[in-house]
């Protein structure tokens, strides 16, 4: 296509420099200084530390104190990434019962789309409902609820909204569910194998629609994730399941699912369920998902009645 | 002369109703001097995804093998083929991302889609620029003059035997007047059915 | 950007979703045109005509369709008002595919801005993301763009430089074909223009590029974006130069039609299409075989 000429010759030529010898002394500072300290966490670190500075393998050490004073689960449960004795990451399952305590969260498929509902409940009635926000979108097909810390949430969309625009950069397509639902699991799995870190202490339910149709899917601290039908999550998920286990039927439609997924709601609901306590996210056989506004949760809700 | 023409090339892309062909020349050459006749500048990524690489020779193999291997890896994840759009995308995205260091190759993509086999089609620059033609596009030593005869032959819906023969004319008309592409082509076209591939009897000078 | 040793190269060329440029090739590059005879090719343009102006309920934006590579065509009717958000466009001259790809990163960007903040993107955001990432490159990202949209604070027009500057005016034009554009609007641009006659003057603007400037050509594409909100996006608004209709209006001399067999075939290979199997064939990097 092009042939025309160019005058060359002007970049500057790379010069191969070597790379400055490994930062051995930052080792050797970090060392020391752990070293001396007394937490079980940093000592561990600085055994690893010592390791390489040494060349010995740990156990060639005399005398670790963390032993003989802690015994049982609670002697593995500093470190999120050290397995207790009966083979569980005693950090993953506190996640897992921190997302368990959090505000109820459901979904359900239904044949020409998937919705995902939520209560927003707050501590205080001083606070200003229409300034929390419990769904989000993270791509044009793909909405995110959770059950679990809020904050972590926030950093847990952030992430997979950036990794689903880089797919979109990619490829110019947008990220089908699946993949939006694996990476993001991906992030969740490293966050519990990672030093300096701790788990996310959220389950997430990810609804969307694209050329595999309408899915949903719930993701947990370990990064576990699985496809439902219909499913629930938080502080009332087992109630709910039983309920939605009884109520959900294969030819549902969308419309039939945000009711249904209204009346689970309101099983576990404390008080009375309106318009700005709940919030409900649906996505059609038009791959768009949107957040319903108040007035036509409001519609639903009459029509619950 | 560009690094683009060192060892010379020619590829072409045409549509057909219902089907899309592609088609290189086999001369690889340094310069003036002809190395080998058996070096084909179109590669299958998949049974209706085909790429025609034209430019410097050691990018072409290189980009072909990165190409194959980003191309296993979505496989592998997504379990689905890529959509022939999906895929001039990527290989947009792989050469824009050496924009300050470019592979010397300009690329064709050439595919049916799945859903409606219905053909696309697309050229790049060196830096993916992309180019989305309705009827053909084409890259290599003698671009120009494989304008000027797909412009002179090319027709709307031809059928997969027509569209062969005017694409065959159009490139062994192009190549005889290059010094630096010939010796023989292939002539690659998809249909619904599968791909038919042919060699083609050429000039040998 | 990736490590210097052939071992790190070679990580970096097979790792994906690496973010920033790639200077892997850049050494060997540099090299070709001192140790051989070889000159560096230089990349698909866009000569172009792109203009707007705006006028009492918003703006319009106008682009011409011609792609170039040297003096050859290399593209007839390529798309140069790119889409940046919901309410802003940006018209792209210079090289193609850094017109293309940084008005693709800044949408990308604005788009994960407007998630966060839950509001519609602003013009003044989206020339200040232009302009921060076209100083950044000194101007070896070679986009000059027009970028028009509406927001809260009413119609904006600004015009970007590859290096990073830019302007707010009423009417601008840019590319090669940017002084003809220029001397329709400047006898021709009225404060509060209607709607129509605002697309009237773009639509000779670009005209005037695509006659005099050779580096622009084939038709019209406008974009007009409202005060409002709404956002016509009319590509191909004027075709003047479609030879489509001559083609199908004689009848071909029998020269051109190509009779079957008249290509000498040396051997023929048919591989059917295997239905069922898309997507789970996993080929080898080697095979050359045709």
């Amino acid at each position: 296509m092009s042939k025309s000429v160019q005058p060359g010759g002007q970049a500057p030529r790379v010069v191969f420099k070597k790379n400055p010898p490994a930062p051995l002394l930052h080792l050797l500072h970090l060392g020391t200084t752990v070293g001396v300290a007394l937490c079980p966490c940093q000592d561990f670190r600085s055994e690893s530390v010592w390791t390489e500075k040494e060349g010995r393998a740990p156990e060639g050490r005399t005398g670790t104190d963390t032993e003989t004073v802690m015994s049982g689960d609670s002697a593995y449960s500093f470190s999120l990434t050290t397995f207790s004795r009966t083979g569980k990451l005693l950090q993953i399952e506190y996640a897992l019962s921190a997302a368990q305590q959090g505000k109820t969260s459901l979904g359900i498929r239904a044949t020409n789309g998937v919705v995902i509902a939520t209560e927003k409940k707050l501590p205080s009635v001083l606070i200003d409902e229409a300034h929390v926000q419990k769904i989000e979108l993270i791509n044009p097909s793909t909405g995110f609820v959770f059950s679990g810390l809020g904050p972590d949430y926030r950093v847990l969309v952030r992430k997979s909204r950036k990794r689903a625009q880089s797919y979109f950069l990619q490829y110019r397509e947008h990220q089908p569910v699946g993949q939006l639902v694996r990476d993001t699991a991906g992030v969740m799995q490293e966050f519990t194998q990672s030093g300096g870190v701790r788990p996310f202490g959220l389950s997430l339910l990810v609804a969307g629609y694209d050329d595999n149709g309408p899915q949903l899917f719930q993701v947990d601290p370990s990064g576990a994730y699985f496809g439902w039908q219909a499913t629930a999550i938080g502080k009332n998920h087992v109630n709910a399941k039983n309920f939605l286990e009884k109520r959900y039927n294969e030819e549902m439609e969308l419309d039939d699912a945000v009711h249904t997924a209204l009346l689970t709601l309101r099983e576990g609901f404390e008080g009375e369920m309106n318009e700005s306590n709940i919030e409900i996210g649906i996505i059609g056989a038009d791959r768009k998902f949107r957040i319903l506004t108040p007035a036509e949760v409001k519609d639903y809700l009459d029509e619950a009645n | 002369m560009s690094i683009l023409e060192y060892n010379g090339g020619a590829v072409v892309a045409m549509v057909g109703k219902n089907c899309v062909a592609i088609a290189s020349d086999l001369r690889y050459g340094v310069q003036a001097q002809t190395v080998a006749c058996n070096f084909p500048k179109v590669h299958k990524m998949s049974d209706r995804l085909f790429v025609g690489l034209s430019g410097l020779a050691t990018d072409i193999q290189t980009l072909e093998q990165l190409l194959r291997f980003r191309l296993n890896l979505y496989k592998l994840r997504e379990e689905r083929d890529i959509k022939p759009e999906t895929f001039s995308a990527l290989l947009s995205h792989i050469l824009y991302e050496k924009r300050f260091g470019p592979y010397f190759v300009e690329p064709l993509v050439a595919g049916l889609r799945a859903e409606d086999n219905t053909p696309f089609i697309s050229g790049m620059d060196l830096i993916g620029a992309p180019v989305f033609a309705k009827d053909f596009v084409v890259a290599g030593t003698c671009a120009a003059n494989l304008y000027g005869l797909c412009e002179s032959f090319f027709k709307p819906d031809l059928e997969p035997e027509q569209l062969f023969e005017v694409l065959s004319q159009s490139l062994l008309a192009s190549v005889d007047r290059d010094a630096l592409s010939g010796w023989g082509a292939v002539v690659h076209v998809i249909t619904p059915d599968g791909v038919t591939s042919r060699t083609l009897k050429a000039r040998q000078d | 950007m990736h490590g210097e040793s052939g071992k790190q190269s070679l990580r970096g060329a097979l790792k994906e979703d690496v973010p920033g440029f790639n200077f892997d090739n850049y050494a060997r590059n540099a090299s070709l045109p001192t140790e051989t005879t070889m000159h560096l090719p230089s990349a698909m343009k866009t000569g172009t005509t792109i203009a707007g102006v705006t006028f009492k309920d918003g703006v319009v934006l106008g682009a011409d369709t011609r792609a170039t590579g040297g003096t050859e065509v290399a593209d007839k009717n390529c798309e140069k008002i790119h889409y940046l958000a919901p309410n802003i466009y940006c018209c792209g001259a210079g090289t193609a595919a850094d017109t293309e790809k940084t008005t693709e990163i800044i949408s990308s960007q604005l788009d994960l801005l407007r998630l966060s903040t839950g509001s519609p993107s602003r013009v003044v955001t989206a020339c200040t993301m232009l302009k921060r990432m076209l100083f950044r490159y000194q101007g070896h990202v070679s986009a000059a763009l027009v970028l028009g949209g509406v927001d809260s604070s009413g119609a904006h027009l600004y015009q970007i430089y590859p290096h990073g500057s830019t302007d707010k005016n009423p009417y601008v034009t840019m590319g090669s074909g940017s002084l003809a554009a220029m001397s329709v609007f400047e006898t021709g641009f009225k404060e509060d223009m209607t709607e129509a006659e605002a697309i009237e003057l773009v639509k000779e603007a670009i005209l005037a590029g695509i006659y005099n400037d050779l580096g622009s050509g084939s038709n019209v594409d406008l974009t007009i974006i409202r005060k409002n909100g709404e956002v016509t996006v009319l590509r191909g608004y004027l075709t003047p130069n479609d030879v489509e209709p001559l083609r199908t209006s004689y009848k071909r001399p029998a020269a051109l039609s190509v009779p079957a067999g008249a290509t000498a075939v040396l051997s023929t290979h048919m591989d059917p299409a295997r239905p069922g199997l898309e997507g789970l064939v996993i080929e080898d990097a080697t095979a050359m075989t045709f």
